[in-house]
């Protein structure tokens, strides 16, 4: 068994009495007190030596994402899960002791992005920051953030250059989410096994760089999948575009078997509202490969049933919450809080917190002096934490893995919105199966090489 | 010594020890100033000097970017340019060449025609940026790397906070003394007389076609010059620095710092640019201020901060010399 | 061996088939729908440029402003469970509403912007368009907003076998009244004579005993009032989003141009010469979608740049 293994099993132990006990006291304060509901006992971890030599200020946490702008939504989703997060920790003891202060900021455009992580760095002295941020702000601030040293985890705005020339082998840069390149392979996968009969692809997918490898990818990985596809159309919507109406009367006239659609946020509420209204989803089958971004718009009026959602790296139904009380929790508390069901980005903000926590408490637990940048993110590096999307293993080069759901919509009448059918759901994971029904593993994208997307291809 | 020279002298003692002073955010902050300093002055003798309004110009600080990555992709392996020296050459022979090709068809309109034919340019080439994606990597941009200045090649933060401060402060330098002696120049007053009545200058005899190239030209190679030293301080161009909106920054930075002097975008850049990043660091409300100072500006105080201190030190004169008597 | 028939040079992928008939009416319709959203903001823009010479980049945000108004209306409609009829009136009345601000802020803003040279204003009404963004977003937040109760309720119809919603026949409809209606008013009424009076001279309308102050005002609420029930108009068929003013009037501007600028016959032939060359462009050569309008902007700006219906240049334009 590994090392840490073994070290989680005892503190599981250790804290599962002291949750109980904890969960006992902190029920009764927080339950007339604060707006918290008590976090379950996995999150409520303690180091097993008393606190010294620990700095008593807070510890900064600082956002910059998008909070203006037609993408304001993800801003705002991401300071809400750092609050809740922060919350969360704060309430069970902090992080050895020290609270944590969320600090938030807009990203801007490229430039702006890079001074705003230079300011929260340099005057505000923050610990870690963590956003969403567009792929030429992501690919800027390697270089800052690498130089700087203070980390930074990003959520879903990795980008192929940044993995396979910029910077393959960060030490202090974290993918909270999973890369640009699982969800185009799965939505292959996922083509190459219920539609199989298919020949015709078409795809609707925004006009920049990653609607671009959206495509490309799906149809270079379709390539080794199911050789006798072929695309045969391609229309590229403007991002935060708002009518897709001549881009889908195209698509129509072309007659594909399956349409790829890569539109994220506002956009693929006002695509699917008029892909509704054109007829698209009844003439061909239509795979969302990041519709599910904004979630909470995707009412049952504008998302008909039976259209293929991939779900980035969190599904707030998975683990079932029969089963995973801890996922039940997060999707309770993130409703009592906020009003809305928590999506992936969310998800993410908090296992890159409690990884960061969990990191500064092992190191601790070894050293008893409180840790330095660098040997956080060393230690961050090669660890497991637990989410509420399950365990997430964070692999050598910053990236967390996690497991993939995806499904077919449905209209389930417990939901404002249209949720995926449980019948279809399957699950893509590195690591084990989760579901029988799934397809095999995503078949491992050499991390940390900077290997080029094609050159990976041809090993298949 | 006339008051002026030992106002910039002081100015320039005090710029060489900032970054002694200041924290190292800040002298980060004021290289990329400077940059935007060298853009708006340029912008000037085509804005305040000559008239015309021009709403695309975040074209070619887009351009020397854009350049500067481009000279240093490592697809181009053994020919990539690293010194700073020679990207800068190449960067000025670019937008000369561009500026030449965009302002014949440009200065054949003033006005309002001039400024819309610009926005047409600048959009254009925003979506080229866009989609010429194997080439300029579309939405993402490009990385910059390091360049080496006078063949030295300094680490990242040394770079970033120290050693670039110089040498942009060095061009700035170089910059605004050029441009003070083009203003100076018989060319520079014929601009403003081009400015104030076109038909009667070409009546006088001065060529306004062939001027208004000129001005154009030189704002291009200067913006573009802005644009090459700003890339490797932030480390990536993308095509967000040449959206219409960002062109719309420069006029701003003009007309709050005064567009009918000389100091006037020198002082408006650093005042536009500051106010900007420490307003955009509290709130994410930023626009509602900023729009609210420019249109503050644009309806009171149309001459500016420098307008403003032109105006107000004859007075001041007066009363020092009053008092004497 | 997956063939991609798009894998050439970008620029010249070009789809086999010629279309059919069903598919040309679609993608006609689908170009009006385009070029009529244009048209709705840039006549607002040519009124105000062409009486009162000032170019208000701001118009995107009273565009924007008429979409969120009127989905604060319908919202509030289907809330208190209202009947349909009353949430068709939320749209002409969000257009009401917008004028309304728009009038309040001519006295204290653009009064003093009609003395200084054009490009001031252009200056001024854009801090003023990056304000109502921001002013508009912390009202209505950051998610983009739907009302899609009209929508639903029009319900599809078929054209030829081809599924399309009948909601974009109101849009038609509600833009090809209004531009019949402006032109009835301007070259049919009284009213109309005296404004395309002052907008040739206006000392001179103003020395015949016409109250320009007043009559200024009634163009701006004409302008913003088109301009609000283009946004109020649009959307139950898309969404209200953080932003959407700036992509409004960016395009707005080249159809201007290429229209001519001050010109209403202008807006409308340019608006529609764009919405159905970008739609067959669409259709024929995906990749290049917007780059069609800037190309066309261009040939305009080199070949005519006064745009198809705009006066000739004065001498100290040249």
């Amino acid at each position: 068994m590994s090392e840490e293994q073994k070290i989680s099993r005892r503190s599981f132990l250790q804290t599962a009495a002291a949750g109980v006990v904890g969960l006992g006291v902190g029920a009764g304060i927080g339950y007339g007190v604060s707006r918290m509901a008590a976090p379950p006992p996995e999150l409520v971890t303690e180091t097993t030596k008393p606190v010294k030599d620990v700095p008593k200020d807070p510890i900064k946490l600082g956002i910059i994402s998008w909070f203006t702008g037609p993408a304001a939504m993800v801003g705002e989703a991401v300071h809400n899960a750092a609050e809740m997060t922060s919350d969360v920790i704060n309430t069970g003891g902090g992080i050895l002791g020290r609270e944590i202060e969320v600090l938030k900021r807009d990203a801007g455009p490229t430039d702006v992005t890079v001074e705003a992580y230079r300011r929260y760095v340099l005057e505000d002295e923050v610990d870690l920051v963590v956003g969403d941020i567009g792929g030429s702000n992501a690919n800027a601030i390697t270089s800052h953030v690498e130089n700087l040293k203070v980390p930074w985890f990003l959520q879903c705005s990795t980008t192929q250059a940044m993995v396979e020339e910029i910077n393959p082998n960060p030490t202090f840069l974290f993918r909270s989410g999973e890369q640009n390149l699982a969800e185009p392979n799965i939505a292959a996968q996922v083509i190459a096994k219920e539609f199989p009969d298919a020949k015709k692809i078409g795809g609707i997918n925004p006009d920049y760089v990653y609607g671009h490898e959206a495509m490309e990818y799906t149809m270079e990985a379709l390539n080794k999948l199911a050789p006798n596809m072929e695309s045969v159309i391609e229309t590229w919507p403007q991002l935060y575009a708002t009518d897709f109406s001549s881009q889908i009367t195209a698509v129509l006239d072309a007659k594909p078997d399956v349409v790829i659609t890569a539109c994220w946020g506002g956009d693929f509420v006002t695509f699917a509202k008029q892909a509704t209204a054109y007829g698209l989803f009844e003439q061909t089958k239509v795979i969302s490969i990041l519709g599910s971004m904004a979630l909470n718009s995707l009412t049952k009026d504008i998302v008909p049933p039976g259209v293929w959602m991939l779900q980035r790296d969190y599904y707030f139904e998975l683990p079932p919450h029969n089963l995973y009380p801890l996922n039940k929790w997060f999707v309770e508390e993130y409703q009592r809080r906020y009003n809305k069901i928590p999506e992936f980005d969310v998800m993410q903000v908090f296992s890159a917190v409690f990884a960061y926590k969990q990191a500064i408490e092992k190191i601790y637990d070894l050293k008893e002096s409180y840790p330095e940048n660098e040997e956080i993110c060393k230690m961050i590096q090669g660890s497991q934490v637990v989410s509420p999307a399950g365990h997430r293993t964070i692999t050598k080069d910053g990236q967390f893995l996690n497991p993939l759901p995806y499904g077919k919509t449905i209209h389930d009448p417990k939901y404002p919105i249209a949720t995926l059918d449980p019948e279809t759901i399957g699950v893509v994971i590195p690591e084990y199966v989760y579901n029988p029904k799934s397809l095999p593993p995503v078949l491992e994208y050499p991390l940390g090489t900077g290997m080029k997307y094609s050159d990976w291809i041809a090993t298949w | 010594m006339k008051p002026y020279q030992i106002v910039a002298l002081i100015g320039l003692v005090i710029a060489c020890l900032l970054p002694f002073i200041i924290s190292k955010y800040y002298t980060f902050i004021l290289a990329v100033t400077f940059c935007f300093a060298i853009y708006a002055l340029g912008y000037n003798i085509l804005f305040g000097r000559t008239g015309l309004l021009s709403f695309g110009h975040a074209l070619y600080l887009g351009l020397g970017a854009y350049t500067v990555a481009f000279l240093m992709r490592p697809s181009l392996g053994a020919y990539r340019i690293f010194s700073m020296e020679l990207i800068l050459l190449i960067v000025i022979a670019v937008s000369l060449l561009v500026g030449l090709m965009l302002g014949a068809i440009c200065v054949r309109y003033t006005r309002i025609f001039f400024g819309l034919i610009n926005l047409g340019f600048v959009s254009l080439w925003y979506s080229l940026l866009y989609k010429l994606r194997d080439y300029t990597g579309g939405s993402d941009g490009l990385p910059v790397y390091m360049p080496t200045l006078f063949g030295i090649e300094f680490g990242y933060e040394t770079f970033r906070t120290f050693v670039f401060y110089y040498y942009v402060l060095g061009i700035f330098l170089l910059a605004a003394f050029i441009m003070w002696r083009i203003y100076e120049s018989p060319f520079g007053l014929a601009l403003k007389a081009i400015r104030e009545n076109g038909v009667r200058a070409e009546f006088i005899g001065i060529p306004i076609g062939r001027y208004r190239l000129a001005a154009y030209v030189i704002s291009a190679i200067y913006g573009a010059i802005g644009g090459a030293l700003w890339a490797p301080l932030s480390g990536q161009v993308s095509p967000d620095i040449s959206s219409w909106l960002s062109s719309g920054d420069v006029v701003f930075m003009n007309i709050l710092g005064g567009m009918h002097t000389f100091a006037g975008p020198i002082v408006g850049a650093f005042v536009f640019y500051n106010l900007k990043v420490q307003v955009m660091h509290f709130t994410t409300y930023w626009s509602i201020i900023l729009g609210g100072i420019v249109i503050f500006f644009v309806i009171i105080f149309p001459g500016g901060i420098m307008g403003w201190v032109s105006r107000a030190i004859p007075k001041i004169r007066k009363r020092f010399y009053a008092q004497k008597d | 061996m997956v063939k991609r028939t798009q894998k050439l040079p970008f620029l010249f992928c070009f789809s086999d088939e010629l279309m059919d008939s069903a598919t040309f009416v679609i993608i006609f319709l689908n170009g009006l729908y385009y070029a009529f959203a244009l048209f709705l903001i840039t006549i607002g823009l040519n009124i105000l440029y062409g009486i009162l010479r000032v170019l208000n980049i701001a118009h995107g945000g009273f565009y924007a402003m008429g979409a969120f108004i009127t989905w604060f209306l319908m919202n509030a409609a289907e809330q208190a469970g209202a009947p349909i009829y009353l949430v068709w009136l939320c749209i002409p009345v969000g257009a009401l509403l917008v004028a309304l601000v728009s009038i309040t802020l001519e006295p204290i803003l653009f009064k003093r912007l009609y003395k200084l040279p054009e490009e001031y204003s252009l200056l001024a009404t854009f801090a003023l368009m990056l304000m109502l963004d921001d002013v508009l977003r912390m009202v209505f937040g950051g998610d983009p907003l739907s009302a899609n109760q009209l929508f639903n309720y029009m319900g599809t119809i078929s054209i030829l076998g081809k599924t399309y919603p009948a909601y974009n026949f109101v849009i038609y409809a509600c833009a090809l009244i209004l531009a019949l209606g402006l032109w009835a008013f301007l070259y049919r009424t009284n009213m109309g004579r005296i404004l395309r009076g002052a907008a040739q001279d206006s000392s001179m309308a103003s020395a015949l005993g016409v109250n320009t102050s007043i009559l200024y005002t009634q163009v701006f609420f004409l302008a913003f009032f088109i301009a609000g029930l283009g946004g109020a108009v649009y959307l139950p068929a898309t969404s209200a989003y953080s932003g959407m003013g700036f992509e409004a009037i960016v395009l707005s501007f080249v159809v201007m141009i290429i229209g001519g600028l001050g010109s209403l016959r202008g807006a409308l032939v340019a608006s529609l010469i764009i919405g159905l060359v970008r739609g067959f462009g669409i259709y024929y050569v995906p990749r290049l979608e917007l780059a069609f309008v800037f190309i066309i902007l261009i040939v305009t700006l080199i070949f005519r740049p006064r745009g198809l219906f705009g006066r000739k240049f004065t001498r100290e334009e040249k």
